[in-house]
């Protein structure tokens, strides 16, 4: 009795096994089909075309429970600035694949939209699904991400406590050459807008030691220390910002400023000749 | 096999003309505008329209519009965005109006928000087009995504 018991409970965990990896190989080979429609979609056609949308919804109907055709959609309508079907198409992604796709989302509102509050609610989200892990929604780690957003929104204090956060967590995991030189640039910015031009100045130095032409640094490190007083310096550092904006180095760090903009040839002019006296 | 016939049936239909009415191709998404008499040199499908960025990006735009917006009293906020086409003769037409609200859900915003919106977008000139190699312009599309908080405009997202 008892070997006839056992007997049929193996056969019962073979069969679950076999139905089991059945089902995976299905899913395995639905997956399969749905990402050669998507890179039919990339190779054969326009991104937006009739013909993309047509091989995206292919994919979508070979394995339904894959997020990334919703997301290449509402990359397009979001761009067009189509942002009500954009969402949507990006809100079904996310209801598949909430891990990898709601950070995107913050990402996406932080820098293009400027939805600091949007995007930082949905870091935290995002963040309450990984608890072990640090994530890097579009490519930036989580606590930088915060920062720009708490930023943003005009918290100064807490932006500075996170990108501190970031920069200990990013040095102590991976070192000190993967942070994000921007992080430095933000801080930098910030503690000038409070006032604490002493903590501001070592960050712009330490930017420029490692990156001489990065065009950013050199105007922080100008109104640094024209805010202190050294004219001569000042002038120094905001006309090699002139100089390399006209050589034509780019200032595309984005949210440098208060305005959320990227710095411009004349808001640099427009220092210089608050510092030489010169219009 | 399916996805490759509808993909030579597609190309078929970009051929000859027809995808103009067709939806999600470049701005030909939103309803067609009849109300202007706005025509492209080189109609679809005989080229492949691009984006035309703005000389000086969203700062530039924001410049021009803060110092003409007059505020609206209202607790309205969200994006509203406004999309059309340059010709080759520097005309700006098919201009279409899309808004959406702090949830991006559609929505409509006060007429004072959007007409002078739309105005200020309509009297921008510096689009900046580029040419073909032999020399006649390309036309192509605009965009400027507003950014409204309580009737006031925010930023120019771009």
């Amino acid at each position: 009795m008892w070997f006839g018991k056992k007997y049929w409970l193996l056969c019962l965990v073979g069969l679950s096994s076999s139905a089991f990896c059945w089902g995976q190989a299905i899913d395995a080979a639905a997956r399969k089909k749905a990402f050669q429609f998507i890179k039919a979609a990339e190779t054969f056609t326009y991104q937006g075309s009739p013909a993309w949308v047509a091989w995206l919804d292919s994919a979508q109907k070979a394995d339904p429970s894959l997020g990334q055709p919703f997301l290449e959609k509402a990359r397009v309508h979001n761009m067009r600035g189509d942002f009500s079907q954009g969402f949507r198409l990006l809100d079904q992604a996310i209801q598949l694949d909430p891990i990898n796709y709601l950070g995107y989302q913050a990402w996406f509102k932080i820098y293009y939209l400027r939805d600091y509050e949007g995007g930082q609610a949905d870091l935290i989200k995002a963040d309450a699904l990984t608890p072990n892990t640090i994530d890097y929604p579009g490519g930036d780690h989580l606590y930088y991400l915060l920062g720009m957003a708490e930023a943003g929104m005009g918290h100064t204090d807490e932006a500075l406590r996170q990108f501190d956060r970031y920069v200990q967590e990013e040095t102590a995991r991976r070192g000190q050459k993967w942070v994000n030189v921007i992080a430095y640039l933000r801080m930098a910015h910030l503690h000038y807008l409070k006032g604490d031009v002493d903590l501001a100045l070592p960050l712009a130095n330490k930017v420029l030691a490692e990156h001489p032409n990065e065009v950013e640094a050199h105007y922080l490190q100008g109104i640094i220390l024209l805010r202190m007083g050294d004219k001569t310096a000042a002038i120094k550092a905001l006309y090699r910002a002139l100089e390399l904006f006209t050589a034509n180095h780019e200032a595309d760090h984005w949210l440098l400023l208060e305005e959320g903009y990227c710095l411009d040839k004349e808001t640099v002019q427009e220092k210089l000749a608050q510092a030489t006296g010169i219009k | 096999m399916k996805n490759i016939i509808l993909s030579l049936l597609l190309a078929v239909i970009w051929s000859t003309g027809a995808v103009a009415q067709l939806p999600q191709w470049g701005i030909g998404e939103y309803p067609a505008d009849t109300s202007a008499q706005f025509r492209l040199c080189t109609p679809p499908p005989h080229t492949h329209y691009h984006f035309l960025p703005y000389g000086g990006g969203a700062r530039a735009i924001h410049a021009y519009v803060k110092q003409r917006y007059q505020l609206v009293n209202t607790d309205q906020s969200g994006y509203l965005t406004v999309r059309g086409f340059l010709n080759c003769r520097n005309q700006l037409g098919s201009l279409r109006l899309l808004a959406v609200d702090t949830q991006y859900k559609p929505c409509t915003f006060d007429p004072n928000i959007t007409q002078q919106l739309l105005t200020l977008t309509q009297q921008l000139t510096g689009w900046e087009v580029s040419h073909y190699q032999d020399g006649n312009v390309a036309e192509g599309y605009v965009s400027v995504v507003y950014k409204i908080k309580k009737g006031a405009v925010e930023y120019v997202v771009w």
